[in-house]
């Protein structure tokens, strides 16, 4: 192609946030980065590839660490033509500018700027130099403000100095970029030289395409995780010689009980992981004190995730009324030869069952053993509290910028999330999606497909793209 | 009988036009990869690239293009793309491995079951044929029960299905069903409830793999049935159809067989009244498809034959009395054909043709649209983004510079072009109000010993306002500062030149000195003017150095004093800048050469220079009226005595002993003059209080004097004489006490003169920002003081003096620079001054002696760099406070400022590093985080630089600062 594809060199001073920017534009969670100054040492280029071929580049670059010395010569040799090819060619040896070399080296080459500042903090003598700098090369230019914090009393003067020597400027957080941010960003990307725009445009597409992709994706493992673990059981047979004493069934069946509830655990860690993986997230760690890091079955989780009690009720008088009969129908059909009903629960009236027990256990007596078994899970509250548990993880993992694997999450100054929701996303539906997905769930729990699927997988993605599109607050407190 | 009708069943599908059809197999095959890609996914979700990878691959080399019609998204294209993604997958199967494949598997089970089928209808149907047409002779062939079993019986079969496709069909097209199906929702669930439990039994005893099995078959089933519906079962069912076909194929051709190779005679009989009229009219209407055709007595029976086929078992019993007609009896013989073509055959073969056009059409309407293929589809269309580039690690860490040996910074830096720019041209947002506002305070070096540390805040804030209207016309001139040093040094030349050549020399190039010498004499001409008050500095100050010349280290002092004469008459800044660079080379150059020239001018010119320095004393006197009439003396005698020495050495070679033996007697001289000096300085402190706030500076700097009785002058002289004339004269004769006590200098003298030589430069350009504010005020205070302080603090001072490096300020004991970086500096609030001087003096015990902005550019940094040289330092080692703001991370510029001030200030000066936190409103000097600081501290460590010390300048909340 005779375009030349467009290549950015991110710049800034040390610590400004390239890195982070270039990781979340690139969701590339592998890029050095730390809260540290100077810990890109030299131009690393990161291409975004599609089917192979180049489209866009951007280039990491460490920090500015002779600003004025550079802003110094430039203007002695105004006169030269490329200012950054001179510069770099002059001072190539000297260690003393060997960072400045490797970030000017791009701009030598051609590559259009990034700037990156950092919003937050008032303007200060090395950003002034940076900026006429970058002026004085000449080259397409963008400036993004990096604002981590809150704190955006000077970005209106920002704004000013930026405007006046950068083609467009552009708020941005690497750390809490969202897919649409990003690919707001990418657009202005096109306005800064008009050249790019095929390309660029390109790019777009690719990101768009491949986020509605991921987000399918998403939905696809939470549907399978729903359907999984409400049709999970577990099953134990047991020698009748082991079940002489009451202690013994007892212990039996803590055992299965144990069992089942790690093996409920054990898929929702497998369908994370998938969300995860996704999302292209390999460095991650949930905050330590999120909700996703509680024990499924705990107390929090349970008063923070799902319906309401009397959502729960309404849900199931209005759409689970018949079908709940059906159900325990089923579930006592089930268990009618096998003799004994030893757990204490009973499907009975759903809804109104706050449920302490999470699934029936079932004994059937066979000559000489026993087969215990758990399951399918008949708790009506869990599988809302499982959609909003898995759901909530999918926001973080969308929203969750990859630039951000360094943040300060203790800084006082970082932007405070927002006042706790403490609301699952399940409960802020509306009634007849709710039912829906109540039906979806009765099918799910008696291991039959049904056409409630499809519109259960039109909820949960709107739900996801609704997160990705800030439209739905993504509960990152949480 | 070939009862494959499906050539296109077969797996066989390269060919073009085979890959945009689907088929049964086809299907199969698909959810077959589907579901291998799906388990693959599941066991590892890392899977996910490869197959991206593979499936975007597929489509972009092979299905792209034979489909470069269609627009992606479109049925017609999903089908076609799936349907070739499949042929592709299939291709790269292993050979051999094609027809083991579920598709090629299910069509080879499917062609051998319907032959099976076929064959087993056909056969089946032969022999029912066979079985009702058996004609013992004795008793005709019933026809009621042929066409009971062959026609009415498969007809019933073939409505029922009819039927209940039919329904189905109606009620999933519209819930019209509902109400038939209130009995089924009752029924139904039953049972189905009933056949679970049933299964249930069976697999509760059966083994656990059989029980997932079946279930995940079962679970398989419905899921299939809900993705293709009729495609699900259809297969199926046209196995049926087959198996009807080849049983009436097999009934007919057995019939027709037997009618035509054996006789068979058909009847019919009732225990009813049956009238044959009845049967008549049944048969016809049986026959009403093919009557039209065949007529009545072929298509159908006659109503006589009917009469004459009917069998009364008596007329058998009866024996045959009456015989009916053969012919009679075999006039069914057709009519049983007809029927069963057109009841058994006709309708198996319209089921047939039926369900493979509804399986034909299912199939095409395939939307291919749930979840499995739409993630299949998406992968081929989706462009694949790839990321790569991890970064490798082969960057340098950030440098941190070496150690700079004093004498090696200024040919570093010393960039022409550099000076080329003046700071407010390059810097346009920098304004010069702002940075002329930290300059002042610079230039106006306060002694904290004399002046509390309000009248220090004061002090600067006063002076840095008036100073800068003077400026800005200085710094605009850049290419005359070179010029404008040299002047001075020329000016110091000519003027030294009668008296003591040798000195001069070094500052003075020779070019310049020509070049030079005309301002001089401008200034000098001038000087007489009011105006003068610079220019009569100028000449004062060589005059004063031609006596003292001899020595040189005092030429630095003197130097200093020189250029900030030459300066304040045009263009004082923008000199001294350039001055640094050129100066250090010039100098050695000049100094031989100057030498000789001015020995001549000396010997030639003694008793001019002389009285031209008593011209000039005098003008300057006459200026400062008071002031200049108490220096001026001392300063003619100095002169006198210098010229006077020069004189008797007459000869070039007699310059070094002139300077010696001018050296004593300037010293004594100059200590009387100094005694004035002192005392002029006082009084302009007096004056500079009274009249502007640049003077307060100097009175400070003067009150310093006292203390390290020799330098103080030194240093006032500098700032003096940038100020006024009189006291450049006095700063001339000042270094010519250093010379003097070179003695006395011994502990200082060895950092001093390396960096002097290079310092010098320096510390010209402060002198010059000061003077030209100063000069204007100063001259007025300056008079007034003089005669007053004098005397008193001269004494004292000479012989406390350690160390006079230079023209600048002047610093106690205690007293130490204050460097501020312009990001903090631009911040600071006049209140804030306080706090600052009381966590500095936390620190360290230091006051503030004077005070300069830092990092912006280089100039900014020459100029903090020539206060340290050209400070006077009581206590030799120079104390220097550097706040930076921490909250940025260091970088190399901050490091290799660090080394420039180490080289200047020497390796033993004590410097401390306050770190302040980024600025907020309320708090302009917060404390610094401690991330950030350990982040300066590892670089600061790196630095290795014993004498430098770092601290958070205010203490953090929790964790105390320590000293060291």
């Amino acid at each position: 192609m005779a375009v030349k594809i467009p290549r950015l060199a991110i710049m800034g001073h040390p610590n400004a946030g390239k890195s982070s920017v270039v990781a979340t534009l690139t969701e590339n969670d592998r890029i050095a980065i730390d809260k540290r100054a100077g810990t890109t040492t030299e131009s690393t280029s990161y291409p975004v590839i599609i089917d192979g071929r180049t489209v866009v580049e951007f280039i990491d670059t460490p920090g500015f660490q002779n600003p004025n010395a550079i802003l110094e010569w430039f203007q002695a040799n105004e006169s030269v033509g490329d200012l950054a090819r001179a510069f770099v060619d002059t001072h190539q040896r000297d260690p003393l500018f060997a960072h400045d070399c490797a970030l000017l080296q791009p701009v030598a080459e051609g590559a259009g700027i990034i700037l990156v500042v950092d919003g937050s903090k008032r303007i200060k003598e090395k950003d002034r130099v940076e900026i006429e700098l970058l002026r004085l090369t000449g080259r397409p230019r963008m400036a993004i403000l990096n604002n981590l914090t809150n704190q955006d009393r000077h970005m209106a003067q920002w704004q000013d100095a930026l405007s006046k020597a950068f083609n467009s400027v552009r708020e941005f957080n690497a750390h809490r970029a969202t897919y649409s941010e990003r690919i707001k960003l990418l657009e202005a990307l096109k306005s800064i030289d008009q050249r790019w725009e095929e390309r660029v445009e390109e790019a777009i597409d690719a990101f768009a395409c491949d986020w509605e992709r991921r987000t399918d994706q998403a939905v696809n493992t939470i549907l399978q995780l729903l359907k999984d673990a409400l049709s999970y059981r577990v099953t134990r047979t047991v020698k009748n010689g082991k079940l002489v004493f009451k202690t013994g069934r007892e212990r039996i069946r803590d055992e299965v009980a144990a069992e089942f509830e790690q093996g409920l655990r054990q898929l929702e860690l497998d369908a994370q992981e998938h969300v995860r993986a996704n999302f292209r997230h390999h460095v991650w760690n949930l905050p330590p004190d999120s909700i996703l890091n509680q024990d499924l079955f705990s107390d929090e989780v349970g008063q923070a995730l799902g319906l309401s009690r009397r959502q729960l009720a309404m849900v199931g008088v209005a759409a689970g009324a018949a079908s709940g009969a059906t159900v325990d129908l089923a579930a006592a059909g089930h268990s009618l030869g096998a003799g004994a009903l030893i757990g204490a629960f009973t499907g009975g009236v759903l809804g109104l069952v706050g449920g302490k027990a999470l699934a029936k256990l079932d004994i059937e007596r066979a000559p000489g053993t026993q087969r215990f078994t758990m399951g399918p899970v008949s708790d009506p509250r869990f599988p809302f509290v499982l959609l909003d548990r898995i759901v909530l993880y999918s926001a973080r993992a969308m929203n969750w910028a990859h630039g951000r694997q360094a943040a300060d999450e203790e800084a006082a100054n970082k932007v405070p999330e927002r006042v706790a929701v403490r609301r699952g996303f399940s409960e802020e539906l509306t009634q007849s999606q709710q039912r829906e997905l109540a039906r979806f769930f009765q099918a799910a729990r008696r291991g039959r497909d049904c056409d409630r699927e499809a519109a259960c997988r039109e909820i949960i993605k709107e739900i996801l793209s609704g997160v990705a599109t800030s439209r739905i607050d993504s509960r990152a407190d949480m | 009988m070939d009862l494959r009708h499906h050539p296109s069943e077969s797996p066989a599908d390269h060919t073009p036009d085979a890959a945009a059809r689907w088929d049964v197999p086809d299907l199969i095959d698909l959810e077959y990869y589907l579901d291998a890609d799906e388990r693959a996914l599941r066991d590892e979700p890392a899977a996910r690239q490869r197959l991206t990878e593979r499936d975007r691959a597929l489509y972009l080399e092979h299905i792209q293009a034979p489909l470069d019609g269609a627009a992606p998204h479109t049925q017609e294209h999903r089908r076609a793309s799936l349907r070739r993604w499949l042929a592709e997958r299939r291709a790269r199967e292993p050979a051999g491995m094609g027809a083991l494949l579920p598709g090629a598997a299910f069509a080879s089970a499917q062609r051998l079951g319907n032959l099976l089928l076929g064959g087993a209808g056909f056969l089946l149907g032969v022999a029912v044929a066979s079985a009702l047409l058996n004609y013992d002779g004795l008793q005709p062939v019933s026809v009621t029960w042929y066409l009971f079993l062959l026609v009415f019986v498969q007809f019933a079969l073939v409505v029922a299905l009819v039927s209940t496709w039919v329904t189905r069909r109606v009620r999933t097209g519209a819930a019209i069903g509902q109400d038939l199906s209130l009995l089924t929702r009752l029924i139904q669930p039953q049972l189905s409830k009933g056949a679970g439990w049933l299964q249930h039994q069976r697999l509760a005893h059966s083994t656990e793999e059989v029980r997932e099995r079946a279930q995940s078959t079962q679970g398989l089933l419905r899921a299939q049935y809900a993705l293709y519906g009729p495609i699900a079962y259809l297969p199926l069912l046209i196995p049926a159809q087959l198996f009807g076909v080849a049983f009436n194929l097999g009934v007919i051709l057995t019939t027709v067989m037997l009618e035509w190779f054996t006789d068979i005679a058909f009847g019919w009989g009732s225990a009813l009244a049956v009238h044959p009229q009845t049967i008549h009219d049944l048969a016809r209407l049986i026959a009403t498809p093919w009557g039209w055709l065949f007529g009545e007595g072929v298509g159908y029976p006659t109503l006589e034959q009917i009469e004459g086929s009917r069998i009364y078992l008596e007329q058998w019993a009866m024996s045959s009395v009456a015989r009916p007609d053969p012919e009679h009896l075999r006039s069914w013989r057709w009519f049983l054909v007809l029927a069963v073509i057109s009841y058994g055959l006709l309708p198996r073969l319209l089921l047939y043709w039926a369900s493979r056009l509804v399986l034909r059409l299912s199939l095409e309407r395939l939307p291919f649209t749930h979840g499995r293929t739409q993630a299949l589809y998406a992968r081929m269309l989706n462009p694949r983004l790839d990321f790569t580039g991890v970064g490798g690690e082969g960057g340098a860490e950030m440098h941190i510079p070496a150690p700079v040996a004093p004498g090696e910074r200024k040919p570093k830096e010393a960039g022409e072009p550099r000076a080329k720019v003046p700071l407010h041209v390059a810097r346009p947002w920098r304004d010069q109000v702002q940075r002329r506002a930290p300059v002042p305070p610079q230039s106006t070096p306060v002694d904290e010993t004399s002046t509390p540390p309000a009248a220090i805040r004061s002090a600067p804030e006063t002076a840095a306002r008036p100073a800068v209207p003077a400026v800005p016309t200085m710094p605009v001139t850049p290419p005359v500062p070179s010029a404008a040093p040299s002047v001075g040094e020329v000016a110091a030349a000519d003027s030294t030149a009668e008296t003591a050549a040798g000195t001069p020399g070094p500052r003075a190039t020779p070019p310049v000195f020509e070049q030079v010498a005309e301002p001089p004499v401008e200034d000098r001409t001038s000087a007489s003017e009011p105006v003068t008050e610079p220019e009569a500095e100028p000449k004062a100050a060589p005059a004063a150095a031609e006596p003292e010349g001899v020595p040189e280290p005092p030429r630095p002092a003197v130097e200093p004093v020189v250029e900030p004469a030459s300066e304040p008459e045009p263009e004082p800044e923008p000199t001294p800048r350039p001055e640094p660079e050129p100066e250090p080379e010039p100098e050695p150059e000049p100094e031989p050469e100057p030498e000789p020239e001015p020995e001549p001018h000396a010997a030639s010119e003694s008793g001019e220079g002389q009285e031209r320095v008593g011209d000039t004393g005098a003008a300057r006197l006459i200026e400062p009226d008071p002031e200049a009439a108490s220096r001026t003396e001392p300063a003619a005698q100095s002169v006198a005595a210098a010229s006077q020495s020069s004189i008797v050495s007459d000869a070039v070679s007699s310059v070094d002993q002139a300077r010696s033996t001018a050296a004593p007697e300037a010293d004594e001289r100059e200590f009387e003059n100094k005694a004035p000096e002192s005392v002029a300085e006082p009084e302009s402190e007096q004056g500079g209080e009274v009249t502007e706030g640049e003077t307060e500076p100097e009175a400070e700097k003067t009150t310093a004097e006292p203390e390290g009785a020799p330098e103080p002058p030194q240093t006032q002289a500098a700032t003096l004489v940038e100020s006024a004339a009189e006291p450049t004269s006095e700063a001339e004769r000042v270094p010519e006490p250093e010379p003097e006590s070179t003695p006395q200098p011994e502990p200082e003298p060895e950092p001093e003169p390396e960096p002097e030589p290079e310092p010098e430069p320096e510390p010209e350009p402060e002198p010059e920002p000061e003077p030209e504010p100063e000069p204007e005020p100063e001259p007025e205070p300056e008079p007034e003081p003089e005669p007053e302080p004098e005397p008193e603090p001269e004494p004292e001072p000479e012989p406390v003096v350690p160390v006079a490096s230079g023209a600048g300020p002047r610093f106690a004991p205690d007293g130490c620079l204050l460097l501020i970086h312009v990001d903090i500096d631009d911040v600071l609030e006049p209140e804030d001054q306080p706090r600052l001087a009381a966590l500095l003096a936390q620190h360290t015990g230091w006051r503030i002696g004077a005070r300069a902005p830092f990092g912006a550019g280089s100039q900014m940094t020459e100029e903090a760099l020539a206060l340290v040289t050209d400070g006077a330092w009581e206590a030799p080692p120079a104390r220097i406070a550097i706040i930076q703001d921490g909250s940025q991370p260091p970088i190399t510029e901050n490091l290799v400022f660090l080394r420039e001030l180490r080289a200047a200030a020497g390796t033993q000066a004590q410097m401390l590093l306050a770190l302040v936190g980024d600025p907020e409103d309320e708090d302009r000097l917060p404390p610094l985080s401690t991330f950030d600081y350990t982040d300066w501290q590892r670089k600061i460590e790196q630095m290795a630089d014993p004498y430098l010390r770092l601290e958070m300048l205010a203490p953090q909340p929790q964790p105390q600062d320590g000293e060291d």
